[in-house]
């Protein structure tokens, strides 16, 4: 049921997004580039939360909208400061994207066997 | 297995409207880069042979400018050297042709050095400050003019009246010949007046903060002699002629 909600929301997403797309100056789109990075980092987060049975719905929500939306903010706050600010984000959020990729290769494995 | 909350209504509608607002900005942000990838430089690789094509065109063109401004010359010197009427007409029109710009000129004189920064703009920089801008340049052939320049060049293209400076994107064109940094504008006149007056106008002493703050290049020599070479563009009256 929740992967069904979630593939049918992301699905009608997109075509909403490809049917009326708003221009995102390109100033912004770094900002929107590092929201969605931090949401795929949830995503893979939920999935191997899922995958080893200690998913919470109201942990997964509240990190995705939360690391989104700090993502973003931090990111335009350090262009403020004059800090590469948003490099912070990409590093924690691509490399915890890489452990919970790892983690959830692990678990499959081992449900194989 | 915690499941708190997992099959709730409320969180399977807060679910579905945020995984819809991830797709909407998925496909939103996707769309224009891909977009710009592609159809832009496509657009560019015919427009770069185009330029390619065309600048090669200009080079054999200015070329036979050149020989043929050679084989004219000859045949003046031979006409010259029939009565002394020609020669005095010859004599005149060589005055005229370095008064109009079409001779090399030489003499005392000042070098103005552009040049775009080193350093590459962090993210809070504008990066328009790191660049010199056709505007720069413009400016810097009207102060040379205002203080008593008789000839001036950029780089190897002569300026006259008639020179267009124009962006042309990262270059800047010059009598549509195409320059990138360093620029370095040459001006024939009194060195010490030149360099003073330029030194102390506005324009230039923002250049100069543009310097210190964004370490573009931007200097300023006197020279007891410079050279500034011969036009190429023969100012063709096409669509002038003497108000009587």
């Amino acid at each position: 049921m929740v992967g069904f909600v979630t593939v049918c929301g992301l699905v009608l997403g997109i075509i909403i997004g490809i049917l009326r797309p708003v221009h995102i100056p390109a100033v912004y789109s770094k900002y929107v580039g590092l929201a969605l990075l931090a949401g795929m980092d949830s995503i893979l987060g939920g999935i191997k939360g899922y995958l080893k049975d200690s998913f919470d719905a109201t942990v997964f929500l509240s990190g995705f909208l939360i690391n989104s939306l700090v993502a973003a903010l931090l990111g335009y706050l350090g262009d403020q400061l004059g800090i590469d600010l948003y490099l912070a984000a990409v590093v924690v959020f691509g490399s915890r994207m890489y452990q919970n990729i790892a983690i959830i290769r692990r678990v499959l494995l081992k449900k194989e066997a | 297995m915690i499941t708190r909350g997992r099959n709730g209504g409320l969180f399977l509608t807060a679910l579905f409207i945020i995984a819809a607002g991830f797709g909407y900005l998925l496909a939103v942000q996707f769309e224009p880069t891909v977009n710009k990838a592609y159809v832009v430089s496509a657009q560019n690789v015919e427009l770069v042979e185009i330029m390619k094509g065309l600048e090669k065109e200009n080079d054999s063109a200015a070329q036979r400018i050149v020989d043929l401004r050679g084989q004219l010359g000859e045949l003046e010197s031979k006409g010259a050297a029939t009565s002394d009427e020609v020669r005095v007409l010859t004599q005149q029109l060589g005055e005229l042709r370095a008064k109009a710009g079409l001779a090399e000129a030489t003499g005392p004189g000042v070098i103005v050095t552009l040049s775009d920064s080193s350093r590459t703009p962090t993210l809070s920089d504008d990066p328009n400050y790191f660049v010199i801008h056709d505007g720069y340049l413009r400016s810097v052939v009207n102060l040379m003019r205002r203080y008593g320049a008789t000839a001036i060049a950029i780089n190897d293209q002569r300026v006259l009246g008639n020179t267009p400076i124009v962006c042309a994107g990262p270059i800047i064109l010059v009598n549509s010949s195409r320059m990138s940094p360093p620029y370095v504008i040459t001006a024939l006149g009194n060195p010490e007046m030149l360099a003073d007056s330029i030194s102390q106008d506005v324009f230039f002493r923002v250049l100069e903060v543009y310097r210190d703050r964004f370490e573009i290049t931007c200097s300023l020599e006197t020279k007891t002699s410079v050279t500034v070479p011969a036009s190429l563009n023969n100012a063709a009256f096409k669509y002038a002629a003497g108000a009587k």
